[in-house]
């Protein structure tokens, strides 16, 4: 069975074709930092427009690379939130319309479960139960993936994702937008332990994390402390950053015993956080999955491979799937 | 790729509420179906078009060519237009005749006439119109509308428009506007049909 998912929650415009034997066909993206690093973050209105003029050429494209034609595509798989409305709502309306003329079903797919299912496309030996990261420039969660399929949310932020810290930090720091990947290539040079940036507890006990005190302290650091360089800086606000997930993570694998760690999301593209998740699963002694990069930034090809799962379920979507701006984790 | 005005067309009409889907047939509408536009009740286009089709018995396979209105007007409801749209004229290889709102808008009203659409934050998109020659849809501040508010104007919108001008007709684009104005307008292939938005924001995407 092959499924073509369209992806355009956020700003990047991607479209994957991927079958129920876990081969990728295809995998193409159009991605707007171009347009968006001249206002310094994401401008709505410019992502939908631009997800409305690549939306076609990028599913075309798909179509070639993979060396299909509109006939041997078995379902359509959109993403149908959490995400930008306007954004979203050019993808689900090009997939109705595709499903229509193609005579496909149609399979809505919750973005947050396209990330997580990117491990099992990953690697299809997972051991469940599992637990792991989702963390991206709009997510930061703990998430149990049970042996039936079902995620049960442990921990989430309270305020700032940790990509969206990343980012704002960068900003302070003078770095280029999308700041991520800089600051990654920074905190693999820099000295980690230049600056002693507090951890953050929440009083209730609670495992879900918050990000905001970090960035304020960042920003401080940042402008009273010129003397301490970029690199070291960069080095040890993501030490900070990763520290509070790995201390979550630790206390939710005493309480939950998982067999196994995965990480999804843009963020666990990072060189240094995969550092210090191997160490972190060494030391538990438990397999570590992570995609590769590719697969964990946003991308088409989680959102099809996630749609075959859905469809397995018997899952799908009609003509009136609309999007939705907040959905949790837990919502098909 | 030239005009055309034979076989059928499907049309939608989304930048403004009410909204319309509808089939053309060699110069007449088949049929046409009104939605209220809504954010709460979410975007049902593609929906209506298959009932539209339904009812007629026909598949969207057999559309010739469709038709869209391409701005100003509601930046949801021109995307949840041309999405759809587009995404036919691309599956099916078939062109797109596309329509700038105002001029649909006005279309058949009495001249000299004003239409109008909001451009959002105390600007408008306005475009006069004399009965011969007509000027391009441009966006002025409001102060500027009662310089052009001249003795004898309708004022053409979906939307009111405070103070009321002197002769003020609220109206919107509907299916037999499109229809007679179609042979105006070149069909397109789908990559060239793109939005006209409320405002213009430079970018070099
Ligand atoms: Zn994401």
């Amino acid at each position: 069975m092959i499924s073509l998912g369209i992806e355009t929650s956020c700003d990047d415009t991607a479209v994957g074709i991927v079958t129920s034997k876990h081969e990728i066909l295809s995998q193409v993206k159009s991605s707007q930092d171009r347009v968006h690093s001249k206002w310094g973050g994401i401008v709505p209105e410019l992502a939908s427009r631009a997800h409305l003029e690549n939306i076609l050429p990028v599913v075309d494209m798909a179509l070639k690379d993979a060396n299909l034609t509109p006939q041997d595509i078995d379902i359509i798989s959109v993403t149908y939130g959490p995400g930008l409305v306007g954004s979203l709502l050019v993808g689900i309306e090009t997939a109705k319309a595709l499903s229509l003329a193609w005579n496909k079903p149609l399979v809505g797919v919750n973005h947050l479960r396209g990330h997580v299912s990117s491990v099992m496309l990953a690697n299809p030996e997972l051991e469940l139960p599992s637990l792991g990261l989702l963390v991206s420039g709009g997510h930061s969660e703990i998430v149990k993936f049970n042996p039936d399929f079902t995620l049960d949310l442990i921990a989430q932020t309270r305020d700032d994702a940790t990509g969206e810290s990343l980012d704002k930090f960068g900003r302070v720091l003078g770095l280029p937008y999308p700041a991520g990947p800089v600051i990654d290539s920074m905190a693999l040079s820099g000295n980690e332990d230049a600056f002693d940036f507090p951890s953050t507890k929440l009083k209730d006990g609670s495992l879900d994390f918050s990000f905001s005190g970090l960035k304020t302290s960042g920003i401080r650091a940042a402008q009273s402390h010129p003397d301490i360089p970029k690199e070291d800086l960069a080095a040890s606000f993501f030490k900070a950053a990763v520290d509070q997930l790995l201390d979550r993570l630790m206390t939710a694998t005493v309480q939950l015993a998982p067999k196994s760690f995965f990480a999804v999301g843009g963020v666990a593209s990072s060189k240094y956080l995969r550092q210090k998740l191997e160490r972190f699963c060494d030391a538990m002694d438990l397999p570590l999955s992570i995609p590769p990069p590719n697969l964990c930034t946003d991308n088409g090809v989680m959102i099809a491979y996630c749609g075959l799962l859905y469809y397995r379920f018997g899952i799908k979507s009609s003509l009136g799937l609309q999007p939705v701006s907040r959905l949790p984790i837990t919502s098909v | 790729m030239g005009k055309v005005s034979s076989g059928l067309t499907l049309g939608v009409l989304s930048v403004c509420s009410p909204q319309f889907v509808f089939l053309i047939e060699n110069g007449s509408i088949l049929i046409s179906k009104e939605l209220s536009f809504s954010m709460s009740q979410g975007n049902r286009i593609v929906q209506s078009v298959k009932s539209c089709l339904d009812e007629v018995n026909c598949g969207i396979e057999s559309v010739d060519n469709f038709l869209v209105l391409t701005g100003p007007g509601s930046l949801t409801g021109i995307r949840a237009g041309l999405s759809p749209i587009r995404a036919w004229a691309y599956a099916l290889g078939k062109p797109i005749i596309p329509m700038p709102t105002l001029p649909v808008l006005a279309h058949g009203h009495a001249s000299p006439s004003v239409a109008f659409m909001s451009a959002g934050k105390n600007k408008w998109w306005v475009q006069e119109f004399n009965g011969h020659n007509e000027d391009k849809a441009r966006i002025v501040e409001k102060d500027e509308l009662d310089v052009l508010d001249k003795k004898g104007t309708t004022w053409l919108s979906p939307v009111e428009l405070q103070p009321n001008r002197a002769v003020f007709e609220k109206t919107h684009p509907t299916p037999e506007q499109a229809l007679s104005m179609m042979d105006f307008y070149e069909a397109k292939n789908w990559m060239k049909v793109l939005p006209i938005y409320m405002f213009e924001i430079q970018y070099d995407g």
